[in-house]
């Protein structure tokens, strides 16, 4: 049935509003940045131009790249984690009970409007040095000091993992409900046991789900700037860390612009290796 | 359809059940624990709490400093959530109704704003408000928080309409309401859940948001922030209580979002 | 004065034609079907008459005034949809009060006009239900209150019994039919099934890609169709080629020989014989029969069981394939035709009818 395509056109104006709040929050502010990266920072006074300063600093410096490192290799690392523990949960939620289901779909996401902050004080209360588990193990005589579990990577990976570990969940979900059941009953129907089910079949199809859900929690995890600062205090710096201290104690809006670019510059990198890699494993 | 049918005996789906059990306690203990721990009656926090009261929720909901928090984050939500249904309904149907060609592309740019690390959106935000000279003050909070609550609504919405049978509005025009009409009467209070899921997202949204407020604020505290200072001065039970209040508030949103069935593996896969 | 009128209206989609040039009316009081397979153009031409789709060129009028860019909610149309479309969170009282709100009737007027309308459906007693609740009979009649209580300058609809069964569907013609006289309303009618068409129309208009073929009465479309296409998608059809011979005496179709009663001349290209399986007649070889044409003799080459009839495939004298239908009047011999049969072919002059063109 032949819509009328007449009128097709005169819908666009109803995104104008949307459009213009986001030219000037989003786009307009962007480019600021992209500006400001070139700018030159001397002694408080900031000049527009096209200088290199600031990202020749970073790769000079010392201090920025290897924060920049260490900011990747966490966010690989959580990222890790969160698909080895979000995987089954998953799996679960699509072959459980629809009772079960609506369980674990709340558990899952709940987190997602979930204060931050929220999760992190909770984990603070039981890693910390008079925390939950330092108090327990004392009490039952276990340990004589308290265990290092926080101000540390291990800290700051358990609690991120905490907190995006549903955003690996759901795409994962998605992923494996879309997959046809009756391919997996009909390799389980010709003798194949379950584990081989699983490897040969519901795994790689399951693979757009896994690079969604890796990437996204990756690129969170690249970004975020609260849960390494409450759990990891000092002891671990991230990028997102950095950018705020530039910004809100140097004032250095340039070297703080450059650093954020970097940090869209690696996030969109691993999206085009992740969009390569899910075409890769589509054709074959 | 027994689950248990895929697998060649029953130990695996046992196994899994295990396994995702340790993953949902890891996930949720430490809130139940916190929950716990908010009524204490001591001045410390413990596991258990040697004595219960509610004596921090006091403190808290008497306090100058988390009262006016409160107020602000709560403020800042009401107002941005219905614009942000406003604002995220009329695009979804832009999209939905507009040139399928450009459909694809006009889509990730709406969408655009959440995939965005919010550090880098804080940023620049806070610089706009700064030229602006808007900084610290809700014409800067209101417009940053539509920014990233509109593209849930339209993914929301959107999903719905895809869905949504048109021929109802036509009939209804055919009856004599307008376009606009149409709309209002029929379409609305047919996807009435994804707009109150789009609105309980914008709301929860807004009033979590922490890093791009803590760059548009100097002198003013939402309660995100507060409780950000709080904890870097030093941890009272205090902290445990608003955070309580604060889950309580998800909670309950979350249980309506679910229960309306408006969260199936369709509608929230996140891109 | 006439409820519809087209005049020269075209429907183009950048390259692509869906309406090339038709010119249409609709009579106060008739019941007009736009007919033709899927492609024709019929529901985009109707979707003009509604409003929903604007001609690229032509005018259009309803009730003499000129619509042509006039939007839908301006025009007092009634339409029903092949899905009925009815409000699903509303009650079917409120469905059909709809239009009336619409057109600002005062509330006190609108429940009278609502049960009037629920009544002539024969649904008083279901105003309270939710649509999800009703059979789909009930839901399209429904569908019809809802569009007749706004007092339409003409009712439109749009295939609205093809998902209903066959059962429901005979008796909803009927009633339709039955209404749209009481009501003396005009009806435009849109449909691909031809027993649809020939059941319920005043007039029928048949359509092939975006044109016109024929308008004209069931009788004359069905008897006289002026085009090959109209008499092959009409009903079931023999078409023969045909040469006109011996003076212009007889008309050598196939190798059959047919008297040339209308003194068609025919040209080089010859002319086309159309006869309805219907009126040939066949017996078995070996009984006997009169036949009043040319003594054609045949073999039964298929033979299929439709229930109240039976449809053979004979070959005549070894040459065209006739496709004949026999009333099943429950004659056994009749029934029997096996393949191979030989038998006695014969038809009336009247049922030979030449194609023009």
């Amino acid at each position: 049935m032949s819509r009328n395509s007449d009128q097709n056109y005169g819908a666009l104006w109803l995104l104008t509003p949307t459009v213009l709040l986001y030219v000037a929050t989003f786009f307009v502010p962007l480019i600021m940045l992209g500006v400001l990266s070139f700018a030159k920072f001397e002694a408080s006074v900031t000049t527009i131009g096209f200088y290199f300063d600031n990202y020749i600093k970073i790769f000079s410096d010392g201090i920025t790249l290897k924060i920049f490192f260490q900011t990747v290799r966490l966010s690989i690392v959580i990222t890790f984690w969160c698909l080895i523990l979000g995987y089954p949960v998953a799996l679960l939620m699509r072959k459980c009970s629809p009772k079960m289901k609506m369980i674990l779909l709340f558990c899952v996401v709940s987190p997602l409007l979930t204060s931050i902050i929220v999760r992190n004080v909770a984990w603070l209360l039981i890693l910390g040095r008079s925390g939950l588990i330092n108090d327990t193990l004392i009490q039952w005589g276990l340990i004589s000091r308290p265990l290092p579990l926080m101000y540390n990577e291990f800290g700051v990976i358990l609690a991120v993992v905490h907190v995006y570990l549903s955003f690996m969940v759901l795409p994962l979900f998605g992923a494996l409900n879309s997959i046809n059941s009756s391919i997996e009953e009909a390799a389980s129907s010709l003798g194949a046991p379950y584990w081989r089910v699983f490897l040969s079949i519901t795994l790689p199809l399951s693979l757009p789900g896994v690079m969604a859900g890796c990437t996204l929690v990756f690129i969170l995890s690249m970004g975020v700037y609260l849960t390494p600062v409450i759990m990891g205090g000092n002891f671990v710096l991230t990028l997102p860390m950095l950018i705020t201290e530039s910004v809100r104690e140097q004032y250095d809006w340039p070297f703080a612009s450059a650093m954020a670019l970097m940090l869209l510059l690696a996030i969109g990198f691993m999206v085009i290796l992740s969009s390569g890699v899910q075409r890769l494993v589509g054709r074959r | 359809m027994s689950s248990q049918e895929h697998y060649g005996s029953r130990l695996p789906y046992k196994f899994l059940v295990g396994l995702v059990a340790l993953v949902i306690f890891f996930l949720e203990a430490p809130l139940i624990i916190l929950i716990i721990q908010s009524f204490t009656a001591e001045s410390y926090l413990a596991f258990p709490p040697p004595s219960y009261g509610i004596r921090w929720y006091k403190e808290v909901l008497t306090s100058e400093d988390w009262l006016n928090s409160i107020t602000l984050s709560l403020t800042i939500a009401a107002v941005v959530t219905p614009l942000s249904l406003v604002l995220g309904t009329m695009a979804a149907f832009a999209l939905d109704r507009g040139p399928k060609k450009l459909k694809h592309g006009l889509q990730t740019i709406m969408i655009a704003p959440m995939v965005l690390p919010h550090i880098v959106l804080g940023l620049g935000l806070f610089k706009m408000a700064l030229q602006l000279d808007i900084d610290d003050s809700m014409l800067a909070y209101i417009p940053a928080h539509l920014t990233i609550t509109i593209p849930f609504v339209i993914i929301s919405v959107g999903a719905s309409l895809q869905t949504f049978e048109q021929s109802l509005e036509e009939a209804a025009r055919s009856l004599g309401a307008n376009r606009f009409w149409a709309v209002w009467y029929i379409t609305l209070p047919i996807i009435q859940p994804a707009l109150i899921a789009g609105g309980i997202f914008s709301f929860i949204i807004s009033f979590d948001e922490f890093i791009i407020t803590f760059f548009l604020t100097t002198f003013q505290r939402t309660l995100p922030i507060e409780m950000f200072s709080t904890l870097m001065y030093q941890v009272k039970p205090s902290i445990a209580a608003v955070s309580t209040l604060t889950l309580a508030v998800t909670a309950f949103l979350t249980a309506m979002l679910i229960l309306r069935g408006q969260v199936t593996s369709g509608d929230k896969v996140i891109k | 004065m006439s409820s519809v009128e087209l005049k020269s209206i075209v429907k183009k989609y950048g390259a692509v034609t869906a309406v090339a040039s038709i010119d249409l009316s609709v009579e106060s009081g008739e019941f007009v079907t736009l007919l033709g397979p899927s492609g024709c153009g019929k529901t985009t031409t109707l979707r003009m008459v509604a409003g929903f789709i604007r001609p690229t060129s032509g005018t259009l009028s309803i009730g003499d005034i000129d619509m042509t860019g006039v939007p839908p909610h301006q025009r007092t149309v009634g339409l029903v949809f092949q899905n009925y479309a009815l409000f699903p969170h509303m009650t079917v009282r409120k469905n059909v009060e709809f239009g009336l709100k619409m057109q600002k009737v005062l509330t006190s007027e609108r429940g009278p006009r609502v049960q009037e309308a629920l009544e002539l459906v024969q649904l008083e007693a279901l105003g309270e239900r939710m649509p999800g609740e009703l059979s789909g009979g009930q839901q399209q009649r429904v569908a019809l209150a809802r569009a007749l209580v706004i007092r339409p300058d003409v009712l439109l609809l749009d295939e609205p019994f093809g998902a209903l069964d066959k059962q429901l569907r005979d008796h909803m013609r009927v009633e339709l039919r039955e209404l749209q006289q009481k009501l003396k309303i005009s009806t435009l009618f849109v449909t691909h099934d031809q027993d649809e068409a020939l059941s319920m129309s005043d007039r029928i208009v048949v359509m092939s890609e975006g044109k016109v073929s024929q308008v004209g009465k069931p009788t004359e479309i069905y008897e006289k169709p002026q085009t090959r296409f109209v008499a092959d998608f009409i009903g079931r059809s023999n078409i023969l080629a045909g040469k006109v011979e011996n003076k212009g005496k007889t008309i050598n179709a196939e190798g059959l020989t047919l008297p040339n009663k209308e003194n068609v001349i025919g040209g080089d290209e010859g002319v086309s014989v159309m006869i309805r399986p219907e009126c040939v007649e066949i017996t078995k070889s070996d009984s006997k029969a009169t036949s009043s044409s040319a003594d054609v003799k045949g073999k039964v080459t298929a033979s299929i069981y439709l229930g109240s009839i039976v449809q053979y495939s004979v070959q005549i004298n070894k040459g065209p394939n006739l496709v004949v239908t026999q009333n099943n009047t429950g004659s056994e011999s009749l029934k029997n035709l096996a393949i191979g049969d030989d038998v006695d072919v014969s038809f009336p002059d009247s049922a030979i009818y030449i194609l023009p063109g």
